[in-house]
């Protein structure tokens, strides 16, 4: 593994010893995958370190490793030491004691990590050295989270993406830690919150002598505040997990798994066999509401005009807690709570899922921002897959097998993955089985939420080829909400860009996201 | 797509309408059950003329006991007129001529006494066996409760009521076994509750303690109650403020239902200990045929029911609601 050298000489002396240090640590399940393949890293106050690799790569094993949270059943070898103890090894109390106080690990998932039961305030104070409530609104608007917002009252799930994920990290500042540990910090954010959280991440380290270790896929972060990077694909060996080699990001038209050349989305057997009829996807002078405390209501959306042509792209961007998915969501019919009009081909649309046909329902397929919530963790790849060939296809039986096998194949995951459960899959994995899942369907308007922000710029680069193909052989329209501009610019026409819930600019993706 | 009720008024007459409209279809599932009992009753051998007729009575006597019953009406009848007078308080005339109202006048507060103190003892035993054991998953402390409750669901009430007679009372002495009225038609001394209760919370905590488990378990393996433990936060914390609030929909509606079987259990066990509450009333009834003081109990216990299930209902709603 290679341990590079500092990019940037962090505050702190590099000559100190570290905080956090592992050596040749490989976690693996017994006679199963390797988890981490073996690393050595040593970790400094004050200094930021950047985890790089492929989705799938072993990052967040090894964030967690460092929070004592091995696998179940998984074995280390090598050593690991984090502020002189071994955490794994611990006795329970003091392993609390060192997560409760010195080292603070914050998901690459914060939406379904935090208490849906608890407002944001609460979310903060629980964890804090000092509860009170000046103090947490204090950590809040440290986190760009400013107190005249309201949102200290709001519970998660009326919470954006983004705000969720600063949320959780004001949670995890509020113990004043040693150490802090993010996956995927900037995920699901815009350039102006990303650049925001980098110099966040900057300033903590700094000021308060903090170590911050961070797993991303994110280049830009890396570059713009990372001092140190451990690249954890550079000796993985393919026979060791059976998922994709990771591509250097340079070179990349030698994709490791094979990408079919003709891509089939829909099986033979569905119906619709030539391009849907119709002007597709119409939403006029929708707005949107969400429940807070006290049955206040916030506005979530006004005014907001949409349409999706058959086979069109259409990007959707704008700020964080600019109303982007409540909009996906509206269209998908599972944020009733709004006036307005919805209309497919031209015919009107109900405002709940449930009252639609089941054809209306296949014909709108949702992928949404955040796959441990929407894939049930009882369930394997295969039963996730078979759910949406059952209700929607009329395969028979015996062909979902091969079925399955080759929507995981478009999505770049092995077929031996289908016997596996989410928590045995990193988050890149459960969003490319989300990102299939909804394929199944043979969906006319395939609506994607940041489903590329947790995927490595690679297999994100694979996923949107994907669909835009799709888009091409099939006429599915596409209307996908990222922060990317660069991705939006290469695989949409159009974009609306939202601002606090009003489409404040619509046009051209080449002209407006690229000037 | 409905525009939000704006003013006050609007807001509140759709808050009132909602909290009628359950309320609404329980009182009609409470009139049809009345109709099954009506018929039920109907349909068993025998009438209540026939049931309290004296030896030797003629023919001529039972038709004009029969009439003066008005069993000689259609069923149908019957239970209109039962029903036309419940509106007023009226639960009819029992087949000795007393009125269904002041039979039940000193039994179903002693019965209420009865299954309040076991509901709320349940609840308590049930919420603390339920947590203590989700707090050491897989742990003896776990495994002892699981076999423990399960074992104790299933012994019918009246094995439970005959080993605690058998230890308390008949062995150790402690305990009366066998109720006595007072004058003022309550058990002439708080002891005499004690087995009773016994005998309704220990299968019913036997049922509810697994309840309660299954749902903290549910709770156990979501990511925020993981990422708390990774935040470093105690077990008890972790239990209180983050599993069981997501449990409590789960378990309302559980210990909703054991108030159907609490009821049930009562009779059985006020027959055993002589307790002088609905049980021993509602078995005598049956024996008699007597069809409006039958119809009187269930209407009450029904109610009860009835009101327990639609507060769980409300519990239920307001913590899922916080979700949204």
């Amino acid at each position: 593994m290679s341990d590079r050298a500092p990019a940037r000489t962090g505050t702190a002396g590099t000559s100190e010893a570290p905080v956090a240090a592992v050596s040749d640590l490989l976690i693996r399940l017994p006679e199963g995958p390797v988890l981490l393949p073996a690393t050595t890293a040593r970790i400094h106050a004050g200094r930021i370190t950047a985890l790089t690799g492929a989705s799938g790569s072993g990052k967040t094993t090894l964030l967690r490793a460092l929070v004592g949270d091995l696998p179940p059943g998984a074995a280390a070898t090598g050593t690991i030491e984090v502020l002189g103890r071994t955490p794994h090894l611990l006795p329970a109390g003091e392993l609390r004691r060192l997560r409760r106080t010195a080292v603070a690990y914050v998901g690459q998932d914060p939406g379904s990590a935090l208490n849906p039961r608890m407002t944001a305030r609460r979310l903060v104070a629980e964890l804090a050295t000092d509860p009170s409530r000046g103090q947490t609104l204090r950590l809040l608007a440290e986190c760009s989270l400013p107190a005249d917002s309201g949102i200290a009252d709001r519970r998660p799930t009326a919470l954006s993406g983004g705000q969720q994920r600063r949320v959780a990290l004001a949670r995890a500042l509020a113990r004043d830690p040693e150490i802090l540990l993010l996956d995927e910090p900037t995920a699901g954010l815009d350039a102006t919150a990303r650049d925001d959280i980098a110099r966040l991440l900057r300033h903590l380290a700094t000021g308060r002598n903090l170590a911050v270790v961070i797993a991303t896929h994110d280049p830009h972060l890396v570059e713009t505040c990372a001092d140190h990077t451990i690249d954890l694909t550079r000796t993985r060996t393919r026979a060791d997990r059976g998922v994709p080699t990771p591509r250097a990001a340079s070179d990349r038209p030698t994709p490791a798994y094979t990408r079919p050349t003709k891509v089939d989305v829909r099986p033979g057997t569905v119906d619709t066999s030539g391009p849907p009829a119709g002007d597709g996807l119409a939403a006029l002078g929708i707005d949107a509401f969400f429940q807070g405390r006290h049955r206040r209501r916030h506005p979530a959306l006004s005014g907001v005009a949409f349409h999706a042509a058959p086979g069109s792209a259409t990007a959707i961007t704008g700020p964080s807690g600019s109303g982007k998915t409540t909009l996906l969501r509206v269209l998908a019919g599972l944020h009733p709570a709004h006036t307005g009009h919805l209309t497919l081909d031209g015919r009107p649309l109900a405002a709940h899922v449930r009252r639609r046909t089941r054809e209306q329902q296949r014909r709108i397929q949702l992928v949404p921002q955040n796959p441990m919530a929407a894939l049930n963790p009882r369930h394997t790849v295969a039963q996730q897959l078979t759910r949406p060939l059952r209700l929607h296809t009329d395969l028979p039986r015996s062909a979902r097998a091969d079925r399955i096998a080759e929507l995981l194949d478009q999505v770049g995951l092995p077929a031996g993955h289908a016997s596996r459960r989410p928590g045995e899959l990193s988050g890149g994995q459960r969003q490319r089985v989300s990102i299939a899942r909804a394929l199944a369907a043979g969906p006319d308007i395939l609506l994607c939420d940041e489903v590329t922000s947790a995927l490595d710029t690679d297999t994100a680069a694979d996923i949107m080829d994907l669909l835009t193909h799709l888009r091409a052989e099939h006429r599915t329209a596409l209307v996908v909400v990222s922060h990317d501009h660069h991705l939006a610019a290469r695989h949409t026409d159009t974009v609306h860009i939202l601002g606090s819930g009003h489409i404040t600019n619509t046009g051209p993706t080449a002209s407006l996201l690229t000037s | 797509m409905s525009r939000p009720a704006d003013t006050g008024a609007r807001r509140a007459a759709h808050l009132a309408l909602r909290a009628a409209a359950p309320a609404g279809r329980r009182a009609l599932l409470l009139v049809v059950l009345l109709a099954a009992v009506f018929t039920a009753v109907e349909l068993l051998p025998g009438d209540a003329a026939g049931n309290s007729a004296e030896r030797g009575e003629s023919a001529a006597d039972l038709a004009a006991r029969r009439h003066l019953l008005g069993l000689d009406r259609p069923l149908w009848e019957r239970f209109a007129d039962w029903m036309g007078g419940l509106p007023t308080g009226d639960l009819g005339t029992s087949a000795h001529g007393q009125k269904v109202t002041a039979l039940l006048a000193d039994p179903l507060p002693n019965t209420l006494v009865l299954a309040v103190t076991a509901f709320l003892l349940t609840v308590a035993l049930s919420l603390l066996l339920g947590c203590w054991a989700a707090a050491r998953p897989g742990r003896p402390a776990d495994r002892v409760i699981g076999h423990a409750s399960t074992a104790a669901f299933a012994l019918p009430e009246f094995v439970v009521s005959a080993g605690l007679l058998l230890v308390l009372s008949l062995w150790t002495g402690w305990l009366p076994a066998v109720t006595v009225t007072g004058g003022d038609g309550r058990p002439a001394t708080w002891t005499m509750l004690v087995l009773p209760v016994l005998a309704l919370v220990i299968p019913q905590t036997g049922w509810n303690t697994r309840v309660v488990r299954g749902a903290l378990a549910d709770q156990a393996s979501t990511p925020h109650v993981q990422a708390a433990h990774l935040d470093g936060l105690p077990p008890h914390r972790v239990l209180l403020r983050h599993q069981l609030p997501g449990a409590v929909p789960a378990i309302a509606t559980g210990v909703a239902t054991s108030t159907g079987l609490l009821f049930g259990g009562a009779v059985v066990v006020e027959t055993l200990f002589n307790y002088p509450g609905i049980g021993t009333v509602l078995a005598s009834a049956v024996a008699a045929r007597d069809t409006p003081l039958i119809a009187g109990v269930v209407m009450c216990a029904g109610a009860v029911i009835s009101l327990v299930l639609l507060a769980a209902d409300l519990v239920r709603h307001a913590t899922l609601g916080a979700r949204t």
